[in-house]
């Protein structure tokens, strides 16, 4: 389902289902004026997400490269708080979690010391964790500062496409590819320059 | 005929001063090289320090601080200002704890050789078991966020030496695993290291150095903009530079105007005060000048303290105007004086001159400056300044009363004096003072809260100290680089008992040809490693094949040529080595600086256990006060036989045994009386007190021989006094205003002569001997 189905700031934690029900209801609000008007760009899409300040949900990803002798599947937890941390929570193959929060890029795994990197150290992968942290909060601005960024299809299912603009990040990555519907994220798809690829689908949050 | 003998005078002064200005504008090098200043290092160790103060790779680091801002904005101006500093070309190092920006040249280097360099290459890193764990590790980073940046290498370098290479370089404070931008432990303040290219001595490059820095900060424009914190000994070299600047400039102009003031009081005239200033300028002209042509070049410290030594020329102008009576030409009241005046510069330049041949330069220096100085002003006030002078003029009665019924009465305590004398000897020798000022740093201008933090920040980087190091020396690159490698169990084994910190080496970075083959041997045949990886990837998704690339780089690498300095050559990593390694004189040498030692004892006890010539331990500070020392004590030597043929001449002078003793019983009993003084107060001497006594004692002959001329009369020995009184009073005016001075060494000089000159005054005084016709007239 969805990366971003939403808590909205007034609503509470609480069973999938009441969060679904109130995040449309939410949106259904805030987007009244655009949905009567009909519009559907960039700048509501960005609005819409800078409105979530938390979102937990499942994941699985497949990561089709050449290193594997096939496709790798990993599955987890994703979280994110506004405006600035995410987490990926890794289950299958392995317990790993990396966290994002500001500046900092930190690697936990149990029984070992964790890792903690700069992102100002790291143009490369500072604009990658831009991509979907810029996104989720709704920060166009800092998107666009790394990515040129198009919008194709409607409210219902969007696509969004982020080309990077860094030189070090185009050494790596051709282009990122997120896919939702209304402020909700569902896929994002990576597209590296040696021809690697992956693909992150967004389940059920958890209960 | 007298006035064409004057003009020939004149013309001949006038040409001296050309030359002298031309030698000195044009031709004359003030250099501030502490290595032409001490004498050459017989002890190699010694040579080497010499060459180390100069340029050595530790004195060239500064240390960063960005403050006061949030974290992300200092960990982002520590990015920029990292590579805006290397952008910049006046460093050889700009280092902030992040790896990720090294030159891609110097990245492919350490690349390429990665299983001759990595320390981590034994016997036992490509067994099946360590290379499955070494897979697992890559598919853990694979995943991660940062497989995007490191899944290229994968295929070459499976086992991640690269990494472990990159650590070694990038500090020996990092934590493996935990690269990053460097900050302080508590997370305040963002951390950098940097080396300039300038020679650390060299101080309008570093100030150059130190204000592009300021200036990049600057320009960033990161909002807030974080403070910058500057640290380093080439940083304490241009701020002590700076202080000493202002507060010479302030404190010269303030003595300048009072001196003026004061002379335009006694003498109403000023012209007269203008002309005050001729011998002393043309005394400074002239010793620069000859400096100059003995030397090829002069020292700053020659100059700084010269000007100090020869200070005492400014008062022959004041006998010759005090001298004269109303309407006397002055040539015929300088003739009055003149002998009395040349003895006592003839005694005070032949003091000076057995500092001419200590046999150190420093010191010779000193002497030539002083005795070409005193004998140029000298011969300015015998036979220029006579001409210059209008006729006629001569001192007001300022102030209304006798002066030389003031020195009758001191006259009548004059045992009193040497009393006070004796209780403050008996004083400072019962409370054990310590003569000699043995540490240096006391008398440095940065504040020790200053240099404190500098111990902080150096610690939180892991820089090496400018301080202790081992030395080790041998026939080639080779021998010196197995010999480091063999002292670093032990070092292991000391910073593990905490006596020292940690330490940096030639050999951690390129490792002896010897351990380059035993790491080759080391590496498993090509058809052993295939096997090994085979059974290493059971159970982990990578592809069959993935890893030959890696199997071809082993192979390689097992046939390969061993790296050595030479392979370095032009990359910012040479620089590292020649810092740690380099020739000299034919040998070579590696530097082992130490960082954080705590045990001085254990560890010089640990190096003479070794019990090889080649490995030695030295302590810069140690050194470098001992080799300062050295210089005080030369300079003391010398002046020793000075003051030998001082009381020789003055006895010859005088003719006879008493007169010579009136002389000399004030200068004992003021240089005395001054250094009794700057003990009771615990200033212990060093150098520069040593130098303001040098004034103490010229100036001391001068008062003690015109108290003691023989004079027709009352009004003339009035005169004389008054004489005196107006050069002792000036000499304090300047002196006193240089001891207010927050700069020790300034205000060490101005302190003394203030107090010397005061007491030579009194004890002059009070000995003298031409009482009785003075109080006979009262």
């Amino acid at each position: 389902m969805t990366f971003g189905r939403l808590r909205r700031r007034p609503c509470k934690r609480g069973v999938a289902w009441v969060g679904l029900a109130l995040t449309a209801a939410c949106v259904a609000v805030s987007g009244a004026r655009a949905a009567e008007s009909g519009v559907w760009d960039l700048e509501q899409l960005m609005q819409q997400r800078a409105q979530v300040s938390q979102a937990r949900v499942k994941f699985t990803e497949q990561r089709n490269s050449d290193l594997f002798e096939r496709p790798l599947i990993l599955s987890g937890t994703l979280r994110y708080i506004s405006p600035a941390r995410v987490e990926k929570q890794i289950d299958i193959p392995f317990k790993e979690r990396y966290v994002v929060d500001g500046d900092a890029l930190r690697i936990e795994r149990n029984g070992k010391r964790p890792r903690t990197v700069s992102l100002h150290e790291h143009p490369a992968l500072w604009a990658f964790v831009e991509s979907f942290r810029a996104t989720l909060a709704g920060n166009l601005a800092t998107l666009q500062r790394f990515y040129e960024v198009s919008l194709e299809g409607d409210r219902a299912h969007w696509r969004l496409l982020l080309r990077p603009r860094n030189q070090q990040m185009r050494e790596l990555v051709d282009s990122i590819k997120m896919e939702g519907s209304n402020a909700d994220i569902t896929a994002i798809e990576i597209l590296e320059v040696g021809g690697d690829s992956s693909r992150l689908s967004i389940g059920s949050a958890p209960s | 005929m007298i006035a064409v003998r004057a003009r020939l005078v004149l013309l001949l002064w006038l040409a001296w001063v050309v030359t002298a200005v031309w030698i000195v504008l044009a031709h004359t090098r003030v250099t501030s090289e502490l290595t032409e200043f001490l004498p050459p290092g017989e002890d190699p160790s010694e040579q080497l320090l010499l060459e180390q103060v100069r340029e050595g790779a530790t004195a060239r680091i500064i240390l960063l601080a960005l403050y006061d801002a949030p974290h992300e904005v200092l960990a982002h101006t520590s990015a920029s200002l990292a590579q805006a500093l290397r952008d910049s070309e006046l460093f050889t190092q700009v280092n902030n704890g992040a790896l990720s920006s090294w030159p891609a040249r110097d990245r492919q280097l350490l690349f390429e050789h990665r299983y001759l360099l990595s320390p981590h290459i034994t016997d036992s890193r490509f067994t099946t078991e360590v290379l499955h764990a070494s897979l697992q590790e890559r598919l853990h980073t694979l995943v991660s966020p940062l497989g995007m940046l490191e899944k290229r290498l994968l295929p070459r370098d499976p086992t991640g030496e690269l990494q472990n290479i990159l650590q070694v370089w990038a500090g020996t404070q990092t934590p493996v695993g935990a690269s990053g931008i460097w900050f302080s432990t508590d997370g305040s303040k963002a951390l950098l290291m940097v080396q300039t290219r300038a020679p650390a001595f060299a101080l309008n490059a570093q100030a150059a150095a130190l204000a592009r820095i300021k200036q990049e900060v600057a320009r960033l424009g990161e909002k807030p903009t974080p403070k910058l914190l500057l640290s380093g000994p080439a940083v304490f070299a241009v701020e002590a530079r700076e202080t000493i600047r202002s507060e010479l400039a302030l404190l010269s102009t303030l003595a300048v105007a009072s001196l003026a003031l004061f002379l335009l009081v006694v003498y109403r005239s000023p012209l007269l005060l203008l002309l005050t200033a001729v011998p002393l300028a043309t005394g400074v002209l002239t010793a620069i000048a000859c400096v100059r042509l003995a030397f090829g070049s002069i020292h700053g410290i020659t100059l700084a303290f010269g000007v100090t030594v020869i200070g005492v020329a400014v008062d022959y102008p004041i006998h010759l105007f005090s001298h004269a009576h109303a309407g006397e030409p002055s040539t015929r009241a300088f003739a009055r004086i003149w002998p009395t005046l040349r003895l006592g510069v003839l005694t005070t330049a032949l003091g000076y001159t057995a500092m001419v041949f200590a046999g150190f330069p420093g010191v010779s220096q000193l002497g030539v400056f002083a005795v070409a100085g005193l004998l140029g002003a000298a011969a300015v006030t015998r036979w220029v300044l006579p001409l210059l002078v209008p006729a006629g003029s001569h001192t007001s009665q300022w102030p209304g009363f006798s002066l030389s019924a003031l020195t009758a009465s001191l006259h009548r305590w004059r045992w009193l004096l040497l009393f006070v004398l004796a209780a403050g000897i008996t004083y400072v020798v019962s409370e054990h003072r310590p003569l000699w000022e043995t540490d240096l740093a006391t008398l440095s201008p940065i504040p020790a809260q200053r240099r404190a933090l500098d111990q902080e920040l150096r610690a939180a980087v892991g820089a090496p100290d400018v301080r202790q190091l081992l030395i080790i020396t041998g026939d080639d690159a080779e021998q010196v680089l197995q010999r480091s490698e063999s002292l670093a169990p032990a070092l292991h084994d000391l910073a593990h008992r905490n006596v020292l910190a940690g330490y940096d080496a030639a050999s951690r970075y390129l490792p002896s040809v010897q351990t380059q083959r035993d790491r080759q041997a080391a590496l498993p045949s090509a058809d052993v490693l295939e096997t090994r990886l085979r059974d290493a990837m059971r159970g982990l998704p990578f592809r069959q094949g993935l890893f030959a690339p890696f199997i071809a780089d082993v192979t390689a690498a097992k046939g390969s040529k061993p790296l050595t300095l030479a392979d370095f050559r032009d990359t910012a990593l040479e620089l590292r080595l020649q810092a740690l390694l380099f020739t000299q004189r034919g040998r070579w040498v590696g530097l082992i600086p130490l960082r954080g030692v705590t045990d001085d004892a254990k560890l010089r006890a640990w190096v003479t256990e070794l019990n090889d010539s080649r490995v030695r331990y030295v302590d810069l500070k140690q050194t470098a006060n001992r080799l300062v020392n050295l210089y005080r004590d030369k300079a003391l030597l010398s002046l020793t036989w000075g003051a030998g043929a001082i009381v020789f001449v003055l006895w010859l002078g005088l003719g006879s045994l008493r007169g010579m003793l009136r002389v000399l019983l004030p200068i004992a009993v003021a240089v005395t009386g001054a250094v009794t003084v700057l003990l009771a107060v615990a200033q212990p001497l060093s150098m520069f007190h040593l130098v303001a006594l040098l004034l103490v004692v010229g100036v001391g002959l001068d008062y003690g021989l015109f108290f003691n001329r023989i004079t027709g009369d009352g009004s003339e020995f009035e005169q004389t006094v008054r004489a005196l009184a107006v050069c002792a009073i000036s000499t304090t005016l300047v002196f006193g205003l240089l001891s207010l001075s927050q700069t020790p060494v300034l205000h060490a000089i101005g302190s003394t002569v203030t107090v010397g000159v005061v007491l030579c005054f009194l004890s002059a005084a009070a000995f003298a001997r031409n009482l009785a016709p003075t109080t006979a007239r009262v």
